[in-house]
């Protein structure tokens, strides 16, 4: 992510990148539209625009109340997955873990 | 109740505490130290300010002083208020924008302990006040078969919700404010949210503690009502006495109520300290430690 995206074509191959490469789960909520607008630095309906591009690809899910969130086809991973996932990266950065042992143990777990 | 008494109590708070400083060890931390002092300090003072005016005369015991209970959550609302206008004024440069990943909630830097702890202390002093207002009048409980006792109406009980309502809805702006901005660089992302993480425990121990300092004295004082009696003497028969229809849970009460006091000083001394503390006997060996010996 070495630009950041201020259109609505970038905003929405960005978050392609990220639901297609596993980094967001099946069901996962993804930000408000009004978050990725602040946060970017774009206008709302930059950010709005994005996100139906993304609802027309089948890649989100919007319902009323329940925001928006990754299709459960279009993941490639679970959102419980993604989620314990983080959390293995973050406990196995705290403790000083390295990257090889992680993914090592994760091998032998998955045996 | 060996706990009523204030001695055991200040002494139980020690041991308590000092079990705390055994089992846990302090993380280096600089962020919000002296606001959290100041806090500390504050709230210390609210939840004594009662005792020491009743204790040197100021003011009449037995009368009704509204600030008696709900001066903790003056403070905490004051406090709250100015860290809300403290973080949003603080001045955040953008350097490069970053692509939000994950949604930012008001609660999404607080731990589910944190939470949970938050709305229970919350819950309880809401129905410590209704139940208490609603079983009773607006000052006193009436005692059957005659003569009634001091309680906890809804005289206190209003001030209280109220001020608990408003310490709750601040504690949530303020983890709102903390949330929304921003990050400043992709690589700072991590650091930024450490920070966040941390003021967020801050509004929580603010929070917290300006909802136990009322709930520990609303419970103590209900307590107390429970063990009133009413009597009467009957000449050549003797003298009989009774008590409310929960007097069975007056001791429960009490117990209840010095360990809420207890656990409120005791955040409130951490809150002083203000550094986070983590588990002293980790099961994990630490490994920049044996690679030193």
């Amino acid at each position: 992510m070495s630009t950041p995206p201020q259109s609505s074509a970038e905003i929405y191959e960005q978050f392609r990148g990220l639901i297609t490469s596993g980094e967001l789960g099946a069901g996962e909520r993804l930000p408000t539209v009004r978050q990725v607008a602040r946060d970017l630095g774009v206008a709302l309906g930059t950010a709005a625009r994005a996100y139906k591009m993304l609802e027309s690809d089948h890649l989100v899910v919007s319902r009323t109340g329940a925001g928006t969130t990754v299709a459960a086809d279009s993941a490639r991973l679970s959102k419980d997955a993604v989620v314990q996932i983080r959390k293995l990266v973050a406990s196995a950065r705290a403790n000083d873990d390295s990257l090889d042992d992680v993914i090592s143990a994760v091998r032998t777990a998955w045996r | 109740m060996l706990l009523y008494n204030p001695l055991v109590a200040v002494a139980v708070t020690l041991l308590v505490y000092l079990a705390t400083l055994v089992f846990t060890r302090p993380v280096p931390a600089t962020h919000g130290r002296a606001f959290g002092r100041v806090t500390a300090i504050l709230l210390l003072v609210a939840f004594g300010i009662p005792d020491l005016a009743g204790v040197l005369r100021l003011y009449e015991p037995r009368a009704y002083h509204w600030f008696a209970f709900p001066l903790a959550l003056a403070v905490g609302v004051v406090v709250l208020g100015v860290l809300i206008v403290t973080i949003g004024r603080a001045k955040l440069s953008q350097e490069a924008p970053v692509l939000p990943v994950r949604r930012r909630d008001w609660w999404t830097f607080s731990s589910r302990g944190q939470l949970a702890t938050g709305g229970a202390a919350f819950a309880a002093v809401a129905l410590t006040c209704i139940v208490a207002g609603a079983n009773s009048g607006w000052m006193t409980i009436a005692i059957p078969n005659g003569g009634s006792s001091d309680f906890f109406g809804w005289a206190y009980g209003l001030p209280v919700l109220g001020g608990a309502i408003l310490v709750a809805v601040l504690a949530i702006v303020a983890l709102a404010a903390n949330a929304r901005p921003a990050f400043a660089r992709p690589e700072t992302v991590d650091g930024e949210s450490e920070i966040r993480r941390r003021r967020a425990r801050l509004i929580h121990r603010i929070a917290l503690t300006s909802l136990l300092v009322p709930l520990g004295a609303a419970v103590l004082y209900i307590g107390d009502a429970a063990s009133g009696r009413a009597g009467v003497g009957i000449p050549g028969v003797g003298d009989f006495y009774w008590g409310l229809g929960f007097s069975s849970l007056a001791e429960p009460l009490l117990f209840a109520g010095r360990a809420l006091q207890i656990a409120a000083v005791i955040t409130l001394f951490l809150l002083l300290d203000g550094r986070p503390r983590t588990w002293r006997f980790s099961s994990r060996p630490q490994r920049t430690a044996a690679v030193a010996s």
